[in-house]
């Protein structure tokens, strides 16, 4: 039997808010979590992704199967990525979380390299404000860090 | 009612918390920025964040090395001029004030004191590590031969060394040069004293790198040296191969780097008039040792690779992935310590620049202010957490 894209067999996802993906398998096994309980034979009925919402999880699977397409070029995947990144902070937060649950390398590279670049050339404060990060440190910590490295700040 | 507290709690739920972010997540983005002032921002957003600050657990991608400038009068800061960011920061460190310093690729200074003490120092993270003073080198020179304690260390290099195949471990061994006769020794943190390297051909070492696992020394006349600091027969250094010789040409100073996966001797050619007061340095020439057939070949192309030399660890970097870094160059600062009378006489040639191979030409390096005095010149150092 062959193992084309067109006759794989599909997979019943269902993410943490009880919806159901069915995505093909040769997709859903770019997620190494998957694959290994495609492997084991544990993958039957629907697989369960406590920690995955639908939403995240349809935004992973258009990811995977961009991926999974022997056709596209390198050149064209880059592209592809560049604007697959194009997400607000709460997205990209949701899906660097699901890329490192369901261990899929790539997306997880992606990923943090969007986030670094969101950080570079900013200061704290920035970062905090795109990330909508609080400021948890005591005033004694902060003296500190000033004190450390207050060049690296002005 | 019921509805409406359900859709709260699931917003909440799905509310983006980069404070939970698990750590190894936090270490992969940190290692996408490249320069440690990005780093220092990031690592002062929260404290989760922080926790890759403390654990020191940072190794980014080549960046350009930052300019370390010249010690100024009454101001305990030092400049730093970071050239892919064109900044120049203002770093307040006490520590080295007064002291001779050589920069290494590792984000450490070897530093020398009037007091005789050699230390260690990361001028980012403010670490100092004790080396064995200036009084615990082998074959101390003999009364009347004495050397001032800012010239006592020729060079001194800082190599870092993967300890075991997992490659969890580093090494830091440090490899100094010192005396009349430029004799080599090593120690590393936690020696009382340095240990002499011996070595049959009394040549008189110029400078020492670290190439595919192993030591190597260049000395005078061009010869290569394997220096064995560990083993039975240890610390020793063997001449491998045929010195370059006469056809060195007149030089000024010789130094060893890595450079894709080749050893290079770089040979720089100054242009010194005595009575004039004058020197400039004016001219490199680039040889790689052929390990097949023990001799040195010339090479006339780096590629995308840019040298660093100076009173440094000489180092080389692929410029594709660093802004504002020219290929093919020679990124060179002063070394040449004997004449620097003729910086507080002349205030001319601060002897830096970029030397171009292809045109053999050189371009200023950097035209702001900067004071160089004595011992104390503009080195290379890469900024990094060591």
């Amino acid at each position: 039997m062959s193992l084309s894209p067109s006759t794989s067999k599909m997979l019943s996802l269902k993410s943490s808010d009880g919806k159901v993906l069915e995505v093909e398998e040769h997709v859903a096994v770019l997620c190494e979590t998957i694959k290994s309980l495609v492997e084991d034979g544990c993958a039957d009925s629907p697989i369960p992704l406590a920690n995955v919402d639908g939403a995240t999880l349809g935004n992973v699977m258009e990811w995977c199967k961009k991926h999974a397409d022997q056709k596209a070029s390198a050149d064209d995947l880059e592209d592809w990525d560049a604007e697959f990144v194009e997400r607000d902070q709460g997205e990209l937060y949701h899906l660097i979380m699901a890329a490192n649950y369901l261990n899929i390398k790539g997306l997880l590279d992606l990923i943090c390299q969007k986030v670094a670049d969101m950080i570079k050339g900013k200061h704290p404060e920035k970062i905090r404000e795109i990330f909508n990060i609080e400021n948890d440190f005591t005033p004694e910590q902060q003296e500190q860090i000033r004190k450390d490295n207050s060049w690296a700040f002005e | 009612m019921i509805f409406l507290a359900r859709s709260l709690s699931n917003r909440r739920c799905s509310m983006a918390d980069w404070t939970q972010l698990p750590y190894d997540l936090i270490t992969t983005i940190a290692n996408y920025l490249t320069s440690v002032e990005d780093f220092l921002a990031f690592s002062s957003v929260c404290r989760s964040w922080r926790s890759v600050y403390s654990n020191k657990n940072w190794t980014p991608g080549p960046q350009f090395p930052w300019l370390m400038l010249s010690e100024k009068r009454n101001d305990e800061t030092r400049g730093f001029f970071s050239f892919d960011q064109s900044k120049l920061y203002e770093l307040a460190l006490p520590e080295i004030r007064g002291r001779r310093c050589w920069g290494s690729s590792h984000g450490w200074l070897v530093t020398a004191g009037f007091d005789l003490e050699i230390e260690l120092f990361n001028p980012v993270t403010r670490v100092r590590i004790a080396l064995p003073p200036q009084f615990e080198f082998p074959k101390q020179p003999k009364m009347g031969m004495v050397l001032d304690w800012s010239r006592f260390v020729y060079k001194a290099i800082v190599i870092k060394r993967l300890l075991d195949s997992r490659k969890i471990d580093d090494e830091y061994v440090v490899m100094a040069i010192y005396g009349l006769e430029r004799r080599l020794a090593f120690a590393r943190p936690g020696y009382n004293s340095w240990v002499a390297v011996k070595n049959s051909s009394c040549a008189s070492f110029r400078d020492v790198a670290y190439f595919e696992g192993c030591i190597f020394a260049l000395c005078e006349m061009g010869s290569l040296l394997l220096c064995e600091i560990d083993g039975p027969d240890a610390p020793r250094a063997v001449q491998i191969g045929s010195p370059l010789g006469y056809d060195l040409g007149r030089w000024d100073q010789l130094y060893l780097v890595e450079s894709s996966g080749d050893l290079l001797m770089v040979i720089r050619h100054d242009y010194d008039i005595w009575t004039e007061y004058y020197y400039e340095t004016v001219d490199f020439t680039v040889y790689k040792f052929n390990f097949d057939t023990g001799n040195w070949t010339e090479v006339k192309d780096l590629g995308d690779r840019a040298l660093f030399v100076g009173h440094c660890c000489s180092m080389s970097l692929s410029t594709s992935n660093i802004v504002n870094c020219q290929p093919n160059s020679i990124y060179f600062t002063v070394d040449k310590l004997k004449r620097w009378w003729i910086y507080e006489v002349k205030q001319t040639g601060r002897d830096m620049g970029i030397y171009n191979m292809a045109d053999k030409s050189i371009k200023n390096l950097y035209s702001g202010v900067d004071s160089p005095s004595y011992y104390s010149c503009p080195i290379w150092v890469m900024p990094a957490l060591s």
